[in-house]
């Protein structure tokens, strides 16, 4: 199915969870579990990701092609090769770019130093 | 990065998610639903890695991860169909018209209809309505408490993070999982980084306080805990500060109030802060009052909290131990990573005191498991039973229904005929039977509410987190869910029945269609015969917890339980300072008490026997090689005629006397199982050990009592209070053996205390067979619930049977006519109908056994000492069945040979 666009604007803002799972999908590829783990450890004290909604965002990020399938890294435990490792496009890296470009330019406003530093 | 998990067991829940997965699209499926189940898997294997090791306690997570990602899925899988049928209509383009009508006008339609239909007959609609109440009415009653118990987390921010500390000694499952000594727990505070804070409470039982002030003394319950308990839980005060480390002495009177305490005693008195309350007589100055909201899971029910004294040596020495621990663990911190932490600081210990930690080690496990830990097998169970209740309510109601689609086959014909559909037709039935579903759920939901109130109301201790279960929304969400899947088990039957009518044949017959009918026997036949195998497996196990049950109440426990009264008396303090007031007390009180009529024997303990553990300490001896060896054993201070007020034998030796006294040499009695453990067969008369800080000899052997209800024996030494009164203040519970039932007894023995000392009160006045019931109450809970689910079963497979003979004799009146006219006798006539009951009967009753057998064994965390394959009660209750089927099928039987056969050869 062809992405929806290759523009980077059309796919921001982005929804939390959404951005959450292309940041995490930077650098390494990922199994599903893996990505529930990458959360876990980044927001211990939020409940974890659940595997419907998860999903859910993987696959519309798939079609919208910010992410790919990619094969599973050489030095991953014999089990985990049979899962179906993700990782983002170099759309998906230009993406997350700007959406953590544009919260970095909200966070760093006089009214949000407010809230943070009280 | 961890492992992924390398388990390939889907097991229950994995197939469960895996089923899920099919509500999702079709496309969407294809995609992802086998990488959805594995990521599930890898969730759920990591998850059990990290938990104990205890059977309920994995079932329980299991449950809660399942049951959210079940939500997430269910919701999930509704909106990814949204999002394809709305991607699918976009791509279509131009919007196709279709002659169907908008769904929701056709379910309206149908509901009237189905209205109108189920008025017009009454009789059925209450049977159904008052059958499928019964059933998820059961169901939303035990998931009530399930879910309140096992699906919650407990009710603190981040509970997760709490860990429950234990002391255990190896190889001796008595002390594994025990208290801590004083003298421990502040190297473990300070020396495990991985907590954030850690306490203690001192929670012996019972150790009540007096509130003395104006007017009577109230008894409360006083718990005393350690600077960071409330941190812990974090748990703020509604106003004031908790308690600092420097004030965890024996000095410092202070107190924190519940706020139950707060409202009811000082009327919420707002400038409470600073004032002081009279506990024993001693004043202490309340320092803060806690919120409503705050509920101490460990420590129960309390109306104050006090410092607990960690620095008086003698008290928190390292033989003593006596405290209960929990801590919370640091952000990141793993039980692991916290475990590892605190087995370096308990190896340090041992190699500063070598001897003093020998097999011995130090336990943390996750608080959630050790609450709710053992409670969830039963609950699993309870909910099995109750499932398999509605189970058999459906199927009592699709035998119904289909008996009244059946008689409504000419309708369904004509309509049919008519134009409608033959899904039309299956729509209508639904409907109907959802509706009836959910008029039998509103009832059922009060029902629910109603059992749970009162269940909780009559025996509140049988359940952990009982305190906790209230109705809230999610139960209306189960409720309604269990609604619609009956209503559309039900009506199954009846619909695919409808769908196979063929409407020239049922016109033209009349109401013989005879394949159709005999189709519908057929069914009902095995929908009766499911439904007896169901209620056997109920029966079943509602006979091993009876016997189980029984057999716990005539256990011997070693001591006497008939004729014998108890009370306790707690001595304040400030009015007897010291061992020497106390004991001088308590003397002379016991004579009083012994002169007072009918009475025969009188003695006092510091614990009744068989109300669990109390109050350990190491029992140390040389074994035969000269080495110094220690034994965990159970601790009483006992005075007067303890032993023979209870029956209990002195085997060897001597009870003791009164001029064992301060005065005279240190002395202790054993009883059997630790002297043969430790003395083999010789006689330890004359022994020297050490115990606490002092060393005894043993002048006596007794014969050994049970710890708990359940008749587990062991270790135990007895002091007597004479001569280790002055050791603490112990509160005395009295033991007085009289002559005849003890009913006037506690009034009298009230009026000795008070003339004695007016300021005293006659604590907890109970006979010790109630006591020993008390202990036996949470399995009398299980064995009512099931007991009540077995009856219902059977009522309905009884029903049930009488229900489809009674259809068949109806149907066949015209077969039992031609043979009465040949001369068949009535006899005959009957034992082809009471045949017919024997038959569906015996199936159902093979089925029933055949699960029985596999199913049973899921009981044996409960039974005692019952085999999961009892005979007596496989044979007993399949008796039963068979007297019940048979006089289920009798009546109809009668009924057949009334028939008169010349009106029975005029019916078509």
């Amino acid at each position: 199915m062809p992405p929806k666009s290759n523009n980077v604007n059309d796919f921001l803002p982005m929804s939390p969870l959404d951005f959450q799972v292309l940041l995490l999908l930077q650098h390494e590829p990922r199994h599903g579990y893996g990505i529930v783990q990458a959360s876990e450890e980044l927001l211990p004290s939020e409940p974890s990701l659940e595997i419907g909604s998860l999903y859910r965002i993987v696959g519309r990020m798939l079609d919208n092609g910010l992410i790919e399938e990619v094969k599973p890294p050489a030095d991953s435990p014999r089990d985990a090769r049979r899962r179906r490792f993700y990782q983002a496009t170099q759309l998906g890296v230009a993406v997350a770019r700007a959406e953590a470009t544009r919260m970095h330019a909200l966070l760093d406003s006089p009214q949000a130093a407010e809230l943070l530093h009280g | 990065m961890t492992t992924p998990g390398t388990s390939r067991r889907p097991g229950l829940s994995g197939a469960w998610i895996a089923a899920l997965t099919h509500l999702f699209p079709p496309r969407f499926r294809a995609r992802f639903a086998e990488e959805m189940v594995w990521t599930y898997l890898d969730r759920r294997d990591a998850l059990l890695r990290k938990c104990s090791r205890r059977r309920g306690a994995r079932a329980a997570r299991v449950i809660r991860l399942t049951t959210t990602t079940s939500f997430n899925l269910i919701s999930s899988a509704l909106a990814e169909c949204y999002q394809a049928a709305r991607r699918a209509r976009n791509k279509s383009g131009a919007h196709i018209r279709t002659r169907k009508e908008p769904m929701i006008k056709t379910f309206i339609t149908d509901s009237h209809q189905a209205m109108r239909s189920l008025t017009k007959q009454p009789g059925y609609l209450a049977v159904a309505v008052l059958t499928l109440a019964l059933g998820i009415g059961a169901n939303t009653a035990v998931f009530s408490v399930l879910n309140s118990v096992i699906l919650s987390p407990l009710p603190y921010p981040e509970s997760d993070r709490l860990v429950r500390i234990y002391n255990s000694w190896e190889g001796s499952p008595d002390f594994s999982r025990n208290y801590l000594s004083g003298y421990d727990f502040p190297r473990f505070r300070d020396g495990v980084q991985g907590f954030e804070t850690a306490a203690v409470m001192y929670t012996y039982r019972e150790t009540g306080r007096d509130l003395t002030g104006d007017g009577h003394p109230q008894r409360v319950k006083a718990l005393h805990i350690s600077s960071d308990y409330f941190e812990t839980y974090r748990a703020t005060p509604l106003f004031g500060r908790t308690f600092t480390r420097e004030e965890e002495h024996g000095d410092a009177r202070l107190a924190i109030l519940s706020h139950r305490l707060w409202r009811n005693y000082t009327n919420e008195d707002p400038d409470i802060l600073g004032k002081t309350i009279a506990l024993d007589g001693d004043a202490h100055t309340v320092v803060a009052v806690m919120r409503p909201s705050f509920l101490d899971v460990i420590g129960g029910d309390v109306d104050l909290w006090v410092p607990q004294d960690l620095q008086n040596e003698d008290r928190n020495s390292r033989g003593n131990h006596y405290l209960t621990g929990i801590a919370r663990l640091g952000p990141g911190v793993t039980v692991a990573q916290a475990q590892a932490q605190i087995d370096a600081v308990h190896n340090q210990l041992a190699e500063e005191f070598p001897g003093s930690y020998d097999r011995q080690y130090v336990e943390l496990v996750p608080l959630y498991e050790d609450v709710v830990g053992t409670t969830s097998t039963t609950l699993l169970i309870l909910w099995g039973a109750a499932g398999l209740v509605l189970l058999i309510a459906c199927v009592n109601v699709a035998n119904l229904s289909l008996a009244r689609s059946v008689s409504r086959t000419k309708e369904m014909a004509i309509r049919s005929a008519l134009g409608s559909g033959r899904s039309r037709l299956v729509g209508q039935l639904l409907t109907e039977s959802v509706l009836v579903a959910a008029v039998g759920g509103v009832v059922g939901s009060f029902l629910a509410y109603w059992g749970v109130k009162t269940l909780l109301a009559v025996s509140p201790e049988s359940l952990a987190r009982a305190e906790e279960v209230v109705f809230d929304p999610t139960l209306l969400g189960f409720a309604i869910a269990a609604t619609v899947v009956t209503g559309l088990l039900f009506g199954a039957a009846p619909a695919i029945h409808a769908a196979h009518v063929a409407p020239n044949e049922s016109l033209r017959d009349g109401t013989r269609g005879n394949s159709s009918t005999k189709n519908g026997r057929n069914i009902r036949s095995v929908l009766v015969a499911a439904q007896v195998s169901l209620a056997l497996v109920l029966l079943i196990g509602a006979g091993l917890l009876i016997k189980s049950f029984l057999a716990l109440r005539q256990l011997d426990l070693g001591f006497d339980i008939e004729n014998v009264a108890t009370f306790e008396v707690h001595l304040p303090t400030v009015r007897y300072p010291t061992g020497e007031d106390r004991i001088q007390f308590h003397l002379a009180f016991q004579d009083r008490v012994r002169d007072l009529p009918r009475v025969e024997s009188v003695g006092a303990a510091s614990w009744l026997p068989a109300r669990g553990m109390y109050h350990s300490w190491g029992y140390g001896y040389f074994d035969d090689a000269g080495e110094r060896q220690w034994l965990p054993a159970q601790v009483r201070t006992v005075e007067g005629d303890y032993f023979a007020a209870l029956g209990i034998e002195v085997l060897r030796g001597r009870s003791f006397v009164p001029t064992d006294d301060l005065d005279a040499a240190r002395v202790a009695i054993i009883n059997e199982g630790l002297a043969n453990q430790i003395y083999g067969g010789e006689s330890p008369l004359g022994e020297v050990f050490t115990f606490g800080s002092g060393e005894w000899t043993v002048i006596g052997v007794v014969s050994d009592v049970a710890h708990e209800a359940r008749g587990e024996f062991g270790p135990r030494v007895y002091l007597s209070h004479s001569q280790f009164g002055t050791n603490r203040n112990w509160a005395l519970t009295y033991i007085v053996k009289t002559s005849v039932p003890p009913r006037d007894f506690f009034d009298l023995a009230r009026r000795e205390l008070t003339s004695t000392d007016g300021g005293l009160v006659l604590y907890q006045p109970r006979t010790m067979k109630d006591v020993i019931g008390r202990q036996i109450a949470k399995d009398k809970f299980v064995l009512i619930l099931m007991a009540v689910f077995a009856a219902v079963a059977l009522s309905l497979a009884a029903v049930g049977i009488y229900g489809v003979l009674s259809y068949s004799v109806n149907q066949r009146v015209h077969e039992i006519g031609i043979r009465m006219a040949l001369g068949a006798r009535a006899t005959q006539v009957r034992g082809i109908v009471v045949g017919q009951a024997a038959l569906v009967a015996g199936f159902g009753m093979a089925a029933g056994l055949a699960g029985a057998f596999g199913l049973s064994r899921l009981m044996r965390s409960l039974l005692f000492e019952v085999t999961v394959t009892d005979p007596m009660v496989f044979g007993g209750v399949a008796a039963l069945l068979g007297v019940v089927a048979v006089v289920a099928g009798y009546i109809p039987a009668r009924r057949a040979t009334k028939i008169d056969p010349i009106v029975a050869l005029r019916r078509e």
